[in-house]
């Protein structure tokens, strides 16, 4: 991530929009990744991440909006784009009778950029027997081998898509201790979706929280943390007048205590609320992202 | 360039060895059928070519389909090509390109083979060569298209598949539509080996049309709805799909077969035939001579029979007989012919010759017609006795004694029958009953079977059990089925005797052992046939065979008789219309040689049989079957 002026945008998306028949899986999706950071892309089961990332990665085609990348704004990733992009899909695919080091020759002969020492080496550090077949690799090795895959071409962008789902907590946070460091040593921007919110926390520098396939938030932790706060005693008449006389969106009731109301505003709102007694708490990242991504639960 | 080789080489590496195993399978198949071919002079060694075609390069194409496209969609593994720089266009085209150059390869292969060894013969032109190429060539696309489109189909390919024959088969039955001519198959038809000079240009244009249509779809198919549509296809059935999809396709059995069965064809006919009709049956004969009253007499006697016979056991489904004159047969032979395309019995007699007799002829007849009547449910084996021995027991219950003076034959024959052993297992395995002892013997002891019935039970309970078992109005389709399988012969038995069927098979065995105490002395005289055969190669294709009869005691008559028929090698149904007899003289000896020749590899079954004037038929020494090598 460039800490000196403005950040440079690595991939964004302008009014992504994709239909399943009458279903609308993504709805005007607007984000932004800025070169070298990690972005956490989080959400519920079946909130359009996967969705997204299938047009981000040029597997489906968007009914609707563009792509920018690397500058340039297309309609659909191509295979030029393609070979620009680390990729690690959300099951892992691969062809059981090949062993690491052939599927390693395989892959690298789609990229001229392939580095095979490097994938060497990735294998060697990853503890993947090159001879091995994949049939005989577990869950964590083969998310490790897809990993080794994807960032052996050396790409500029990685993208992963639930990654660390269905892996037990000891390779998961193996795993997503290789990603921070492989993206702190090479400056490597990150994409990965994820619907926990300590794992996205581990790791990313700016999250986007996407619900029913439309972005609720994005921005970094600590702006999430301040726009979305709580709020005590709501039933008081005075603090349902300085509510409704400020810009904070009703989100839901307190998750386990009704008497409080779970709220969305800028920081300085937050601050203009202060001075009208209305106090908001902070809460936590897991509280806020369940605050966004799930229905409002009308007060009582 | 770069992704096409990347896939060639993957391609290669996980079906490799299939290609590799592939070829020596195909070349060793090739060349057998090319050995063969030349063995049994199929008349040219492109020939094999044409075998090949037809039978081992549908089965590359559909294992190649099978593993290039099916294993790749059924394992998922595209989802992950998709997340690398592969296009699906690129990708399907690459597997369908070195499917076809595998198919390719090996037909070059197996037609250059054919004519290399067809040049040795015959004059191969490069306009000849050019045709075959491309007429085999054609058919190979076409095909291999097909069945890399089914293969997108993923999990619905084997139920269209089977949809694919019903239809085909359906239209062949239905309809003059002749697959031999049009379509795929008209590229290699039997001319294929023999037409030098024309290209087929029509049904090449069309076959080469129909397989770029079937690409089209494939293609479509692999992109369609980025893919999704092909993945979802090649996920497996659930068990409600399994079991949707078997109720639809024995649903559609069942309407065609039903649909089929009430499309009765126009009724065979014969230009200014003499006809006999009323009561439901009619009769037909052909005016071969001036004297009209000789030939309305005859069918006039035919057409009394049958009616006598349909009331007895109240049968209203004899379909119209129509008899034609054949002087070439011998008297004593009567052919059914095989109507296609229109409904009727047809058979052939030589009823002018002075030798013929109708009385021998109308068992026959009543055993033709009584097995259409029924739908040939009178000729399932667990229940077939009753029919012979019905023909039989109607012949015998109509002689009147007077003019029959050794009624007894009926019971000499069914004792000859016992003394050459018999089990309650020969009844409901007939048919190798049947082939050991020879069909007067076996009618004869069916005869008796229903004699021992009728004398135990009395008339009227044997008619119930007759009119059950040789009913004919059962439903002319698959619903016949049911009704056959609801009423088996030994509930028709019990119904119309009140009493269990095995051990009245077994009472009936006893009974014919009495028989055999009773009639020692007279089928003792009986001559009990052995015979062998001997092989001889005359040429490295080309075989006779020699038979070796034994009679103990000997026959009195002049001369014994070699039958033999050159049969398939799956002989699933045989009939004594294709039996050809040779007689040979005792005084030549024991042995005899059949005047025809088979080449190596074919079948044939054989017997010796010679007539007992006692018996008043032939005894055989029981029906052989061999391989001729």
């Amino acid at each position: 991530m460039s800490n000196e002026g403005t950040p440079r945008i690595q991939l964004a998306t302008n009014d992504l929009t994709l239909r399943y028949g009458s279903y609308l899986a993504v709805e005007s999706l607007n984000l932004s990744v800025n070169e070298g950071e990690i972005y956490g892309f989080l959400g519920r089961n079946g909130a359009g991440k996967t969705s997204t990332i299938r047009m981000i990665m040029g597997i489906s085609k968007p009914d609707l909006g563009t792509i920018t990348f690397a500058g340039k704004t297309l309609s659909r990733i191509g295979n030029h784009e393609k070979r620009s992009i680390g990729y690690v899909s959300q099951e892992q695919y691969f062809y059981p009778w090949m062993s690491c080091r052939r599927i390693g020759n395989f892959v690298g002969g789609l990229y001229p950029t392939w580095d095979d020492t490097e994938f060497t080496r990735l294998l060697a550090a990853f503890d993947l027997p090159p001879q091995r077949r994949i049939s005989h690799l577990s869950g964590g090795m083969r998310v490790k081998l897809a990993l080794a895959l994807a960032i052996s071409h050396r790409p500029p962008i990685l993208i992963l898509d639930e990654p660390t789902a269905g892996l037990d907590p000891v390779a998961r946070r193996e795993f997503l201790d290789i990603i921070r460091s492989q993206a702190e040593r090479y400056q490597r921007t990150t994409f990965f979706s994820s619907h926990l919110i300590d794992e996205v926390e581990r790791v990313a520098n700016r999250v986007g929280i996407i619900h029913r396939g439309k972005m609720q938030f994005e921005g970094t932790l600590q702006t999430l943390r301040a726009t979305v706060r709580q709020i005590a005693a709501p039933q008081d008449p005075l603090v349902v007048d300085a509510v409704r006389a400020l810009p904070l969106q009703y989100l839901r009731s307190g998750l386990e205590d009704s008497q409080t109301w779970l709220l969305q505003g800028l920081p300085e709102v937050w601050q203009e609320a202060e001075k009208l007694g209305v106090y908001g708490e902070s809460i936590s990242l897991e509280d806020a992202f369940i605050a966004l991504a799930s229905e409002p639960v009308v007060p009582v | 360039m770069r992704m096409i080789r990347t896939l060639l080489l993957k391609e290669l590496s996980q079906h490799g060895w299939l290609f590799l195993a592939l070829l020596p399978f195909c070349t060793f198949g090739f060349l057998m059928t090319l050995a063969v071919g030349q063995m049994s002079e199929a008349g040219s060694p492109l020939e094999a070519a044409r075998l090949f075609g037809t039978s081992l390069l549908l089965l590359v194409e559909v294992v190649l389909c099978n593993r290039l496209v099916v294993q790749e969609f059924t394992g998922k593994t595209q989802l992950f090509l998709e997340g690398l720089p592969i296009s699906r266009v690129g990708l399907i085209a690459t597997k369908y390109g070195l499917g076809l150059a595998v198919v390719l390869l090996m037909l070059a292969f197996c037609l250059g083979s054919s004519l290399i060894v067809a040049s040795r013969e015959e004059i191969i032109s490069r306009r000849f060569v050019a045709i075959l190429s491309v007429r085999l060539g054609v058919f190979a696309y076409c095909t291999y298209a097909f069945f890399f489109m089914m293969g997108l189909l993923g999990r619905y390919r084997i139920v269209l598949y089977l949809l694919a024959i019903m239809i085909v088969t359906v239209v062949s039955r239905t309809t003059n539509f002749d697959f031999e001519l049009h379509g795929p198959l008209g590229l290699i038809n039997s001319q294929f080996a023999f037409e030098r000079n024309v290209f087929p240009t029509t049904t090449l244009l069309i076959c080469g049309a129909v397989g770029m249509v079937f690409t089209i779809i494939a293609l479509v198919m692999a992109v369609l709805r980025e893919g999704t549509v092909a993945s979802m296809l090649a996920e497996r059935m659930s068990q409600r799909e399994k079991l949707f999809v078997s109720a639809v396709m024995l649903g559609t059995i069942f309407t065609i077969t039903t649909v089929q069965s009430k499309q009765t064809p126009d009724p065979y006919t014969i230009l200014g035939a003499i006809s006999s009709s009323g009561k439901g049956v009619s009769v037909y004969v052909e005016r071969v001579t001036d004297d009209e009253q000789q030939i309305q007499e005859f069918a006039d006697r035919v057409h009394r029979e049958l009616v006598e016979v349909s009331e007895y056991l109240q049968i209203d489904g004899i379909p119209p007989l129509f008899i034609v004159h054949r002087s070439d047969l011998d008297a004593d032979r009567y052919e059914l012919a095989d109507l296609e395309n229109a409904s009727g019995i047809l058979v052939r007699v030589n009823f002018l010759s002075s030798e013929w007799s109708l009385e021998d002829f109308l068992p026959w007849l009543l055993d033709v017609c009584l097995s259409e009547a029924t739908q040939f449910n009178a000729i399932r084996e667990p229940q077939c006795w009753v029919l012979e021995g019905f023909v039989q027991y109607w012949n015998r219950r109509k002689t009147d004694p007077a003019v029959w003076s050794d009624t007894n034959k009926w019971d000499l024959r069914a004792a000859y029958g016992a003394s050459l052993g018999i089990s309650t297992d020969d009844i409901t395995n007939w048919y190798s009953y049947r082939e050991r002892v020879g069909a007067p013997i076996a009618s004869a002891v069916a005869c008796a079977g229903l004699v021992r019935a009728e004398q135990q039970y009395g008339a009227e309970s044997l008619r119930r059990f007759l009119c059950e078992v040789l009913r004919s109005d059962l439903p002319r389709d698959s619903r016949a089925l049911f009704t056959q399988w609801r009423r088996p012969v030994d509930v028709a038995w019990q119904d119309a005797f009140a009493s269990d069927y095995q051990p009245q098979l077994a009472k009936w065995i006893d009974d014919l052992g009495v028989f055999e105490d009773q009639f020692a002395a007279s089928i003792a005289e009986v001559p009990r046939v052995q015979a062998t055969s001997e092989m001889n190669a005359l040429s490295r294709t080309s075989y006779e065979v020699i038979v070796t009869a034994q009679m103990s005691p000997t026959s009195p008559e002049k001369t014994w008789t070699i039958q033999y028929e050159s049969i398939d090698v799956v002989d699933l149904w045989t009939s004594d219309d294709q039996v050809t007899a040779q007689v040979i003289e005792r005084t030549a000896g024991t042995s005899g040689t059949i005047k025809e020749r088979f080449p190596f590899g074919s079948r044939l079954r054989w017997t010796v049989s010679v007539h007992s004037p006692i018996l008043d038929c032939d005894v055989i020494s029981g029906w052989n079957r061999q391989e001729v090598k």
